[in-house]
């Protein structure tokens, strides 16, 4: 029947309880979104405060560098994310915009060197403060590795963790300073190293030898 | 530690990892290094618990199980040392979602760490809270983090709003009790804790219509205070963001603004200036400058009317649409969307330039122009917009021709005149389609 083509593909669900957008799969795997705007009346417009919801790493290659997820993904869907995302993104030329739209959100994306910094947020959040995110975050990493490069990030994977956590917490920026930053990673390295320090001391080990 | 350990470093384990040349070698490196990993933690083998978590978690990224190694999480969390703890709150956030049930087991240790003495471990136990708690973790450590909003550093104070933003959004009802620790931290000089407590605050007024009253009385010309002294302050080298001040700040400070300004019109009238300002005297030559001015025409166009800005705001959007880069002109399509239920007729103005939109090389530019052009069909273009769109889907990419034919059929079906110009379109469709 013709006339049930386009509304079966009316399939937003808009849940304004909780201020967000849900995307209904229908057996199609995309399914094309129209947000209603004549819903969203000036009285019962709801603000949906944006937050970030992962940020993932990959390399040209599709590996995987870094995972962070801000909203309740199981471990199945992060797999199903990550396969998506990086068919989406690899394959995108080099002078396109920065954005992409996938299932109701948008992932910002930018690549460095052979690196794709992706970070997704929602709907009305502000893509090109994303993108000022993300070129923060890597601003930082490279003043901490010294002109940081894959490599850096595979051997110290932990280290670019707790420079993120330093940055972001519960998908929000929690610091615009990356002196600020990159002082709080210098104090926690060297409260390691001290306790490294203490536990390889000599007479640690006879301690430990004779106990 | 034992200096007479035979085990794999952490380093030569991802060496050995991308030495291989198969996904069934890779596979092979990988067993052997979980089957020795599951021994040292039946052994309870205490040195090298911190060696073998951070191994899990490579070997988590590269996508295989590791839920063996959760507890491990737990054991080091729980033990004294920063180094243990830091390692173990990094497993934490990483080998475990928060629908799983060990992550109760954790709640003790948090609450214990969020005491803790040496503030760069109540640090950790924030951070984790703010990224994984669940609603029953966010019920039994709120009081905690309602504290440590008022700790003497600015570094705790800043985590702390952040994760009371988590807390609020998995138990709406605690929301109450931030009110007022909130509008202290709008008060601050450290922009670490604007950012947040800004933030934090825009989410409580997203939760609460208290709040939003409450916010809306007392903070309102402090926030257009604040603002006017960001966007006017002089060089800091320690904010700039390519010659401008702490954009991140700017930017939650217009949302903020949005959200108080929406509905009242004192408080809108109240902005005005200091939007006008930004609109006007902001650099757009850089993405920092564009990111800041996106924002403030989002800012405009939510708050309660005033012509001479929304003028002001339309042509910046049409300035946007002409841009070269192309994230620039996404941005612009995505705020006509929301501009349309502002002001239609400014945005029926740009029809042309959004028909092209949706011819662009670029995928993500023709999906939202696609959106965009059906929200501005109406009555008397429909057929126009129609006919444009069926020959531009004889020329255009496969992948793009589902959402082209089900935008052009939801729009056929909206304000079809006659059911012979229906039926015609229909066919039209089709037969583009099936060929």
């Amino acid at each position: 029947m013709l006339t049930s083509l386009p509304q079966s593909l009316h399939i937003v669900q808009l849940d304004f309880s909780s201020g967000t957008k849900r995307v209904v799969e229908s057996g199609t795997e995309q399914v094309l979104q129209f947000y209603d705007f004549t819903v969203e009346n000036s009285e019962s417009r709801s603000f949906v405060v944006e937050q970030i919801h992962f940020v993932l790493l990959i390399s040209r290659q599709g590996k995987v560098r870094l995972t962070k997820w801000y909203s309740p993904y199981t471990q199945k869907e992060r797999t199903k994310v990550i396969r998506e995302l990086s068919g989406m993104i690899l394959t995108r030329g080099p002078k396109l915009c920065n954005f992409v739209e996938w299932k109701g959100f948008k992932v910002v994306y930018k690549r460095y060197a052979s690196l794709y910094f992706c970070m997704c947020i929602d709907q009305e959040d502000n893509e090109l403060e994303t993108l000022e995110i993300i070129h923060h975050f890597v601003e930082i990493l490279d003043r901490y590795f010294g002109s940081v490069c894959e490599l850096d990030l595979i051997f110290n994977f932990h280290k670019a963790y707790y420079i993120l956590d330093e940055i972001l917490i519960a998908g929000e920026l929690q610091e615009s300073s990356k002196k600020t930053v990159s002082r709080l990673i210098a104090a926690q390295d060297s409260l390691v190293e001290v306790a490294k320090e203490q536990a390889n001391s000599i007479s640690n080990i006879i301690a430990q030898a004779t106990k | 530690m034992n200096p007479f350990f035979s085990g794999t470093r952490l380093r030569d384990m991802i060496r050995a990892i991308r030495a291989c040349k198969t996904a069934a070698e890779e596979r092979g490196v990988i067993r052997k290094e979980c089957a020795a990993i599951r021994a040292s933690i039946s052994k309870n083998d205490q040195d090298y618990m911190h060696r073998n978590l951070a191994k899990l978690m490579f070997i988590h990224m590269l996508g295989y199980p590791t839920h063996f190694g959760q507890m491990e999480c737990l054991k080091l969390i729980a033990s004294p040392g920063f180094p243990e703890k830091r390692i173990g709150y990094l497993g934490l956030m990483l080998l475990l979602d928060e629908k799983q049930e060990v992550l109760m087991l954790v709640t003790n240790s948090i609450k214990q760490d969020l005491n803790h003495t040496n503030q760069y471990i109540v640090g950790l136990a924030l951070c984790a809270l703010g990224n994984i708690c669940s609603a029953e973790m966010a019920r039994d450590l709120s009081p905690e983090v309602e504290r440590l909003l008022q700790f003497r550093d600015p570094n705790i104070r800043k985590k702390a709003a952040l994760c009371s933003i988590r807390i609020i959004k998995k138990v709406p009802d605690l929301a109450e009790n931030f009110l007022k620790p909130t509008a202290s931290l709008l008060k601050e000089k450290h922009h670490g804790v604007l950012i947040t407590g800004v933030q934090l605050c825009a989410d409580l007024c997203n939760i609460s219509t208290e709040a939003l009253d409450y916010y809306r009385k007392k903070c309102t010309d402090g926030l257009v205070r604040l603002l006017k002294d960001v966007a006017n302050s002089s060089y800091v080298p320690e904010y700039d963001v390519s010659g401008i001040a702490d954009p991140f700040l700017q930017i939650r400070l217009l949302k903020l603004l949005r959200v108080l300004g929406h509905g009242d019109a004192d408080a809108s009238d109240f902005m005005n200036d200091i939007l006008a300002q930004v609109a006007t005297k902001i650099e757009t030559n850089k993405n920092a400058g564009n990111a800041i001015l996106y924002e403030c025409v989002g800012t405009i166009m939510g708050i309660e009317e005033n012509s001479g800005l929304r003028v002001l705001a339309i042509n910046i959007l049409g300035r946007f649409l002409s841009n070269r880069d192309n994230n620039i002109r996404y941005v612009a399509l995505n705020m006509l969307m929301r501009a349309i239920t502002v002001d239609s007729q400014a945005v029926q103005r740009h029809r042309a330039t959004i028909l092209a939109c949706v011819k662009d090389t670029d995928a993500s530019i023709r999906k939202r122009a696609l959106e965009l052009v059906y929200l501005i069909a109406n009555e008397s273009n429909a057929q126009s917009l129609t006919k444009e769109l069926i020959d531009y889907l004889e020329v255009s990419d496969l992948e793009f021709r589902e959402d082209l034919s089900a935008n052009i059929c939801s729009m056929v079906e909206k304000f079809s005149p006659n059911k012979i110009w229906y039926i015609d379109q229909m066919l039209k469709v089709l037969s583009e389609v099936c060929c």
